[in-house]
């Protein structure tokens, strides 16, 4: 199930909220009657037990909607992992805690780089090696990742004398909570667990803050990033056809739809939690106003950057053991990075090139902090923009292909079949009966002026986290109105969200 | 203040659902009666209906519902 879908929307959405409050309601409104009859302790476990299960079931049948079997995966991947966790509490024992880190490294291995390992040793070793092609589980990367991050969080706990009573219950709730389920954020167990004893009673500020930040990440993918999508589409299945100035056009309508749609899913992520009244950390703060590669990465998948220096970098010394190891420290996280993404030479390139680029800002700091601010804005933006092409590609030569074209200058006239991607249905008929025969003088028009928003947007507004600090307005409250609307209209085709490859 | 808060609250999800309610019945009734396509109704007099030379196909169905005629050749690839 796509958050932008009519089903999400309009029936799964409002059913499991009602389904939730009402059980919250029932516990609470039920001690008053009784006048507390019964105990706060009872009437909080019963409370929470139910919630809890409401929660599980509603996640587990957003996620099997569309394959059920991907379910069977995750219940054995949350039940493995909880009996490890509880043999780390039982024992405080290290074997179990890397028999958990292994089985969870193993099951992504398996499902995601098996058959790229596989199929490179057959063109290293000349072997006749076969390995079956296996459909990645929606998730499996986030979900993960998720979970080694709470192995590692309660085996640390165990280890300083802290008392973990984490119950099943709260646990399944914490890896399979539906908005953060299939694409983050990655959430640990220190921000999300202590939340779910609290009472729920319905809370209009939650629950409006909610629905504002739901609406704009909506908004985002629906209305933005999927119009970039059809262009992206277009050039990387024409690549030798394009020009230059349909490459560079290309590529940024590519680095536009990767951060509309990506944080567009995370921040409706951040939206449905606080609607159940939980809250879910930020994965994005405005990355391409970044001044160097260094700060994108502390503005860009944030939680996934936390999570690679907490339980990669710093264990392994981070910055602590000389310039060395650090520059070391620093290629591996960046590489993990780049295969985390996915089984190929493309991602694996991308974050080897990031590591490096990152290691050189550390080393020449102190220069590039003099280049004025401008400068180092654009320095970054344009690597950026490189480096997703490499990210995007489906292979290194047609990276280099695309790259070749970007490079070459030649700036002839955009391509019919790419600015025509953006004759949207909302616009198009406008455009065309503009009189003068605008449309056949300026037909890439339309084009530059989605362009321009959208660089307006990423460059020049407040980002969605700020704009939900500001308090609500009559005219905020129309804009969401008229963004749902057409967001809702605009659920045509499925359009998965870009990091449900990962 | 945090009564203050939450009324404001109240009031911005009641005006947006209401609002967004009113903006998609807007948009369904602006689509049923001018209905380009002719799924709801015969075409009115006086309007203009423009015919879309790449979606010709979809304007059959209903011209075959709503249209009078005596006979009709309908034909699609």
């Amino acid at each position: 199930m796509l958050f932008n879908s009519y089903i999400f929307v309009l029936l799964f959405l409002p059913v499991s909220l009602s389904v939730f409050y009402g059980i919250s309601k029932k516990y609470i409104d039920r001690s008053i009657i009784k006048n507390c009859k019964v105990s706060s302790d009872n009437r909080t476990q019963s409370s929470n037990k139910s919630k809890l299960l409401c929660l599980i079931s509603s996640s587990l049948f957003f996620y099997s909607f569309q394959k059920p079997w991907y379910t069977l995966i995750l219940i054995v991947s949350v039940l493995f992992n909880y009996i490890c966790s509880w043999l780390i509490c039982k024992s405080t024992k290290r074997l179990w805690l890397v028999l958990g880190l292994a089985g969870n490294i193993l099951l992504l291995f398996l499902f995601k780089y098996a058959s790229f390992t596989v199929s490179n040793l057959q063109h290293l070793v000349g072997a006749d090696l076969t390995f079956p092609s296996i459909v990645l589980p929606l998730g499996i990367s986030f979900y993960t990742f998720q979970q080694i991050g709470y192995l590692i969080d309660v085996y640390r706990c165990t280890v300083n004398g802290e008392l973990v009573e984490d119950s099943f219950l709260e646990y399944a709730s914490f890896v399979t909570f539906f908005p953060q389920m299939v694409a983050g954020p990655i959430v640990s167990r220190a921000e999300f667990l202590p939340q779910l004893p609290k009472s729920h009673r319905f809370d209009y500020e939650y629950f409006a803050r909610g629905i504002e930040i739901f609406i704009f990440g909506l908004a985002k993918k629906v209305l933005l990033a999927d119009v970039f999508g059809t262009a992206v589409d277009w050039g990387f299945s024409n690549i030798e056809k394009m020009n230059s100035t349909d490459a560079i056009i290309v590529m940024l309508c590519y680095t536009l739809q990767i951060y509309f749609d990506f944080s567009g899913y995370s921040d409706m992520a951040v939206g449905l939690g606080k609607m159940f009244h939980l809250d879910l950390p930020w994965n994005f703060d405005s990355p391409y106003k970044s001044r160097s590669i260094t700060e994108f990465w502390r503005r860009w998948h944030i939680t996934l950057g936390r999570f690679l220096r907490e339980y990669v970098y710093i264990p392994l010394g981070g910055s602590r053991k000389g310039n060395g190891k650090t520059y070391r420290n620093l290629l591996i996280v960046f590489v993990l990075c780049g295969i985390w993404h996915g089984a190929a030479w493309t991602f694996f390139l991308w974050g080897l090139i990031i590591a490096i680029l990152v290691c050189l800002e550390k080393a020449y700091d102190k220069v590039l902090n003099r280049l004025p601010g401008w400068l180092n804005w654009f320095r970054t933006f344009l690597t950026l923009n490189l480096l997703w092409i490499l990210f995007r590609s489906p292979t290194l030569g047609e990276a280099w292909t695309f790259c070749r074209i970007t490079l070459n200058l030649s700036f002839l006239k955009p391509s019919p079949k790419l600015y025509s991607s953006f004759y949207t249905a909302e616009f198009y008929k406008m455009f065309i009966n503009i009189p003068g025969g605008f449309a056949d003088r300026f037909p890439w028009l339309l084009m530059f002026t989605y362009l321009a928003v959208g660089l307006w947007i990423v460059l020049g507004c407040k980002n969605t986290k700020a704009k939900s600090e500001q308090p609500f307005t009559v005219r905020r409250s129309i804009w969401c109105a008229i963004l749902l609307a057409w967001s809702i209209v605009s659920f045509t085709g499925v359009s998965p969200f870009l990091y449900f490859n990962f | 203040m945090e009564r203050e808060r939450k009324i404001v609250a109240k009031k911005f999800v009641r005006l947006t659902f209401s609002s967004c309610v009113v903006l998609l019945l807007a948009i369904a009734v602006v689509t049923i009666v001018v209905d380009p396509f002719f799924h709801f109704h015969k075409p009115i007099q006086g309007m203009h209906y423009y015919l879309d030379d790449d979606n010709e196909r979809y304007f059959n169905d209903g011209i075959l519902r709503h249209f009078d005629y005596d006979t009709i050749i309908q034909v699609a690839q």
